[in-house]
């Protein structure tokens, strides 16, 4: 045997416990938990920095925070934020109108960080899907709505089905899951 | 004179045997998918039925139902029987193979059972047996063939030639590695090879370790399956001999690749593994689990292994199947003839 042909055939030779490796990797993950979440029945529940949904924010008084100085609007690198600005009997200004196109935002997040009165954020709300394009723009009085628990998924959820929310969070992530509580406060 | 009640008791049995290989067959693609999900850390098929049990019987009221599309340029003829001889070579052999004792001798409803296998565990005791099989699973490559070619189309094409090849090159590995069991048996018989096996050292996948593994390699490259599944090979081929078919003429390809699958494992189960010989527990039972048995490590290795490449797959079998075939033939031959 040449010395090519003898390397080649330790070459060889060297991959048969590799092979028996990978069959034993294998069925290791045989007996491992699945982390498939059944989506409409189980729902992943997002950690508390997640960007979804906008929501505007009003003053304890009931007045909407927002005084249409359009930094978010002129911020927004895919121009999804519609804003008329008007001013009220005490002169003071508000968006008359406010709308963000769901289907135009890529959730970046950048009109949260401009806003000089903290008048909007994102909420942790992500089923967002829409039968057509009409209905992802959202005006002033969705926005102001919080996103309700049970509005998670009303347009995907089979009727009469149980819904668990799971409280477990992305595995693939490998993260320890902290406490919403904890963070908030 | 023709005992007619011998003939429709035959009838029946086979029908039985059709019946329970066909059910077998479908609840295996299930068991595949199961077994595939498992590994890759998922749940499988879950929504129809409990546990996802009706699966196989809605992929087989979908496929039923999928158009007929077949191509203009085809032949019309060979391209409606290849899916048949795919099919019938894939199911014939089980007529042969042993499922268990069975009563011999004795009479039921008035029909001796000593005629025609009745009493046995197995259809029809051919004393060729394996040689009947390994002439019916070459047949199947026809099939195979005439797919690709009456086809008129480019992948089907190049895929029949690659199956042709890879299954006319594995065919003599598998030959050549259960010689080595006949020569311990000294019958081709089915029945007979099982009826050798009668103690748990006896199984000849204790005696013939060589032969077992290469029958396993060669086994699964003959029926084209991961690691060798070039004939479908979806990323170069589309899907191989099979891409021009559809609906029930695709279903039958489809029973067919599960139906070698299954041939293979009770094969196996035959030949190495003792077949339904096993203590305590009644014969089917000791047979059923070995085929299933069987039929998981195959999933399993489907769920391990990358596809190889085509050189290295002919390099394989040509190479080292083959010689490590003949080396085990002469092993065995020689030490029998010094022991015996």
């Amino acid at each position: 045997m040449g010395e090519r042909a003898a390397r080649r055939h330790q070459e060889r030779m060297s991959m048969i416990g590799p092979l028996i490796k990978g069959l034993a990797l294998t069925i290791r993950y045989l007996f491992a938990p699945p982390v498939t979440e059944e989506y409409p029945e189980e729902r992943w529940e997002p950690f508390p920095r997640y960007r979804g949904r906008h929501q505007l924010l009003r003053h304890e008084d009931g007045r909407i925070k927002c005084v249409a100085c359009m930094l978010c609007a002129t911020v927004c690198p895919a121009r999804c934020i519609r804003i008329e600005g008007a001013v009220n009997e005490q002169g003071e200004q508000y968006p008359a109108t406010y709308e963000i196109d769901l289907g135009r935002c890529i959730f970046c997040g950048f009109c949260v960080e401009a806003c000089p009165k903290e008048a909007i954020l994102m909420t942790t709300h992500y089923e967002l899907a829409a039968l057509d394009r009409r209905s992802m723009i959202l005006d002033k009085e969705a926005l102001l709505r919080p996103p309700a628990e049970e509005e998670q998924g009303e347009r995907t959820r089979v009727p009469g089905s149980l819904v668990r929310i799971s409280k477990r969070g992305p595995r693939w992530m490998g993260m320890k899951r902290e406490k919403q509580a904890g963070t908030a406060a | 004179m023709t005992d007619w009640g011998a003939v429709l008791l035959v009838a029946i049995k086979g029908f039985l045997a059709l019946g329970a290989i066909m059910t077998i067959i479908a609840y295996m693609t299930l068991m595949e998918r199961k077994v595939l999900a498992f590994i890759q850390v998922r749940k499988g098929p879950n929504r129809v039925g409990p546990w996802g049990l009706l699966q196989p019987l809605a992929d087989g009221i979908k496929l039923l139902f999928k158009e007929e599309i077949s191509v203009s340029g085809a032949d019309r003829i060979l391209y409606l029987m290849a899916p048949v001889i795919v099919t019938v070579c894939a199911l014939l052999p089980f007529a042969v193979v042993p499922f268990g004792k069975g009563i011999v001798g004795g009479k039921f409803l008035g029909v001796p059972l000593d005629q025609w296998a009745l009493g046995q565990g197995v259809l029809a005791d051919i004393n060729t047996g394996v040689l009947f099989i390994f002439a019916i699973s070459s047949l199947g490559v026809y099939g195979v063939v005439l797919a690709g070619w009456a086809s008129n189309s480019k992948y089907p094409l190049l895929g029949a030639n690659r199956a042709a090849a890879q299954m006319i090159s594995y065919e003599l590995a598998l030959g050549l590695s259960v010689v080595g069991v006949l020569l311990l048996s000294g019958t081709l018989s089915l029945v007979g090879i099982v009826e050798d096996q009668d103690r748990i050292w006896k199984w000849n996948c204790f005696r013939q370790p060589l032969g077992f593994l290469l029958f396993l390699i060669a086994g699964s490259a003959e029926i084209c399956r991961t690691p060798f599944d070039f004939i479908e090979c979806e990323n170069e081929l589309v899907a191989g001999y099979q891409t021009e078919y559809s609906s029930m003429k695709f279903g039958l390809f489809y029973l067919a690749e599960y139906g070698h699958l299954l041939l293979l494992s009770t094969l196996v189960t035959t030949f190495f593994l003792g077949g339904w010989q096993g203590p305590v527990l009644p014969p089917i039972v000791w047979f059923s689990g070995k085929v299933f048995a069987m039929l998981f490590f195959f999933m399993w290795v489907r769920g391990t292994y990358p596809r190889l490449r085509y050189d290295l797959l002919m390099q394989l079998g040509w190479k080292v199947i083959l010689p490590a075939a003949l080396f085990n033939i002469m092993i065995t031959a020689l030490v029998l003839t010094l022991i015996y």
